[in-house]
């Protein structure tokens, strides 16, 4: 099997529906929880609330977090990143 | 009434010791009534000062018990009983004698009146935590160990030295509030910096934590840091230099936490962020602040105990908590993949778990003292839905990329028990936060953490967040997990510096051998002569000119140094 044909079969079976189930249930209640919160900010009165507090900024500041998150994985693992673990260094071996 | 005015520790160290000979059969229930005799000793006296006696002419208080050490003890004892029985179920005789040792060492220091016995108690937890880390028993545990060894070893020659400062400038002997300024309470600053992971010096917690078993683990992430925590509190509230040392180490957790592939890493800077969070309030100077600082930790011990002890059912079952190795994983373990939620949620401060009835007392306390660490304390909390919440999660449900091993081992029930046990204190702290606020120190607080707008921002902040995290996963734009180590700064002195260390051993013992070889050959050549003198002084009738030169010189030569000497 080639490359591209390995590639294609990968892609095939991360889109099959039984096994991203959990993902998609996942993601869809993160973002009905992210929602939620940003329409609660129309029923909230503002006086006084500080900025972090009123949800529609609040969700800016996590969706910052959010990328922060990803792009310092991405930078962290393309700096600092080294494969494979070393040797000696397997976790654990807890006896039953 | 009667009561027994004890410090609870002293009966987990006892305990520790009837363990190390009883049959395995009886070790989880003397683990665990060795913890319930603790509470029951917590709960019996009024606050005060206990037993209190003169030794090398100072004062040693065996017990002082006020708000401060009660909330964290309470801590520390119920964390100990749900070691005990999440550890229950295999038969590790040293381990579980390491950590009842060390949650006994733990407890005790908490409730020493003295600096001595704080010292020593807190040392004795090291050592312990050391022997948990041995008790792994692979070669990479026993390096790690060593290292905890030496990072231990600097602790308290730092906490050592400080108390001897203060105490021979006449300062105090007991544990009190301490000043930065002077020189014994800077060491001894130092000495608590380094047990809580203070930057630099992180590395020892994200060392020893994934390479522990999983109740080691457990162990490891709630005792020896918080004993630094409670240190902190008790001798440095207020102090401003404890909030820049928290801004580092909510930097340093938050981001490799985003990055570590051993999700037990990964959680140990988790950790470290939050241990941020509680000092960065700890050292606010209102007294709101200690309130939350300690709040937060308390919360923060049973969120992180349940997610340490999760990801140790993941490490039983799998070999390893790599999040590389764990894809797909969730569907064989359901019920732990839902007790991680909880515990993970508890830690990113969700609203109805334990960690955010904490986290809004600091947010607060932050927004009255100092307003531009809110937002920060908001972002901690951003970052650890992503990285907290997020990751295991994404690991746990991704599709494997070749099938997984069917789990060699079926789940303990003791380990699903202490689990369960750890969600419903999350759940229960979380949603009825009242007694936990009445315990809080210096004095109660009176709190709401439910109002709609600080609910629903909270709501909205870990959504976003994850939501945004997820997202970007999804589009490929986010590192996929593959199994890989992230260098820290501990990298220079295991790399670098230990490379220098071993050429100048070489280096040294080389120049040994050849001072070895000269100075050989000197005393060789130098014996030679004076045998030879002495055998032309011995003839009697050899060359008379020879001898009377030799001795000619001689005089010459001691002469000379008495003249130098004039």
């Amino acid at each position: 099997m080639s490359n591209a044909e390995l590639k294609k079969a990968e892609r095939a079976a991360m889109l099959e529906p039984r096994r991203t189930g959990g993902v998609l249930a996942t993601f869809a209640i993160v973002v009905a929880i992210a929602g939620a919160a940003a329409a609660l900010d129309f029923a909230i009165p503002r006086s006084g609330v500080p900025l972090w507090e009123r949800p529609g900024a609040a969700l800016v500041i996590g969706v910052a977090m959010g990328v922060f998150a990803a792009l310092v994985a991405f930078a962290l693992r393309f700096a600092l990143g080294r494969a494979p673990a070393e040797e000696g260094e397997r976790d654990v071996r807890d006896r039953p | 009434m009667f009561a027994i005015a004890l410090n609870p520790g002293f009966v987990m160290l006892a305990g520790a010791l009837v363990v190390l000979a009883s049959p395995a059969a009886l070790r989880a229930p003397v683990m665990i009534l060795s913890a319930i005799g603790a509470l029951g000793l917590l709960l019996a006296p009024d606050y005060g000062r206990y037993g209190a006696f003169a030794q090398i002419g100072l004062t040693m208080a065996p017990l002082a018990l006020d708000a401060l050490n009660y909330l964290f003890g309470l801590a520390f004892i119920i964390a100990a009983m749900l070691i005990a029985i999440y550890a229950s179920g295999r038969d590790q005789r040293y381990e579980d004698a390491a950590i009842l040792l060390l949650a006994g060492a733990a407890t005790s220091a908490m409730f020493v009146g003295d600096l001595v016995s704080f010292v020593a108690a807190a040392e004795l937890a090291g050592l312990a935590a050391t022997w948990i880390v041995f008790c792994a028993g692979d070669r990479g545990a026993y390096r790690a160990g060593v290292r905890l060894l030496i990072w231990q070893g600097l602790e308290g020659l730092l906490l050592l030295a400080g108390v001897a400062f203060v105490i021979s400038d006449g300062l105090q002997t007991e544990f009190a509030r301490m000043d930065a300024r002077t020189i014994g309470g800077a060491l001894f600053l130092g000495g608590l910096a380094i047990r809580v992971g203070a930057p630099f010096a992180h590395v020892w917690l994200k060392d020893v934590t994934p390479r522990a078993s999983p109740a080691g683990a457990v162990a490891l992430s709630v005792f020896p840091a918080l004993v630094g925590v409670y240190g902190l509190a008790r001798a440095f509230p207020g102090e401003p230099l404890l909030i820049y040392g928290a801004l580092g180490m909510m930097a340093i957790g938050a981001v490799f936490a985003c990055a570590e592939d051993d999700l037990r890493r990964a959680m140990t800077y988790s950790l470290l962020a939050q241990l941020g969070v509680a000092i960065a309030s700890i050292g606010l100077a209102s007294p709101a602040g200690l309130a939350g600082g300690a709040a937060h930790a308390f919360t923060t011990t049973f969120a992180y105990a349940l997610v340490f002890m999760a990801l140790g059912v993941f490490v039983r079952r799998y070999g390893s908590a790599s999040a590389a190795a764990l894809q797909g994983a969730a569907r064989s373990a359901p019920a732990t993949t839902a007790l991680l939620a909880v515990g993970a949620l508890a830690a990113a401060a969700a609203p109805g778990l334990a960690g955010y009835v904490s986290f809004a007392v600091v947010r607060e306390a932050a927004r009255g003292d100092l307003p531009w660490l809110a937002p920060i304390f908001v972002a901690v909390a951003g970052a650890a839905s992503a990285h907290t919440l997020m990751r295991p999660f994404l690991a746990l449900f991704t599709p494997p990329r070749r099938p997984i091993q069917q789990p060699p081992r079926t789940p303990v029930f003791s380990m699903l028990l202490a689990m369960t046990l750890a969600a419903f204190l999350c759940l229960m702290v979380g949603l009825a936060p009242g007694w936990l606020y009445a315990l809080t120190p210096p004095a109660p607080i009176s709190f709401w953490p439910f109002s709609l707008g600080a609910v629903a921002a909270q709501f909205a902040t870990l959504g976003g967040a994850a939501a945004a995290y997820m997202a970007l996963r999804s589009l490929g734009l986010a590192p996929k997990e593959r199994a890989l180590r992230l260098m820290d700064v501990d990298a220079l002195y295991r790399g670098p510096f230990a490379g220098v260390g071993r050429w100048t051993g070489v280096v040294m013992l080389r120049l040994y051998g050849a001072w070895q070889t000269v100075s050989g050959a000197g005393a060789g050549w130098l014996g030679r002569g004076f045998a030879a003198f002495a055998r032309a002084g011995d003839r009697p009738y050899g060359d008379a000119w020879g001898g009377a030169a030799g001795f000619a010189a001689i005089v010459m030569v001691l002469a000379l140094i008495a003249a130098a000497q004039l």
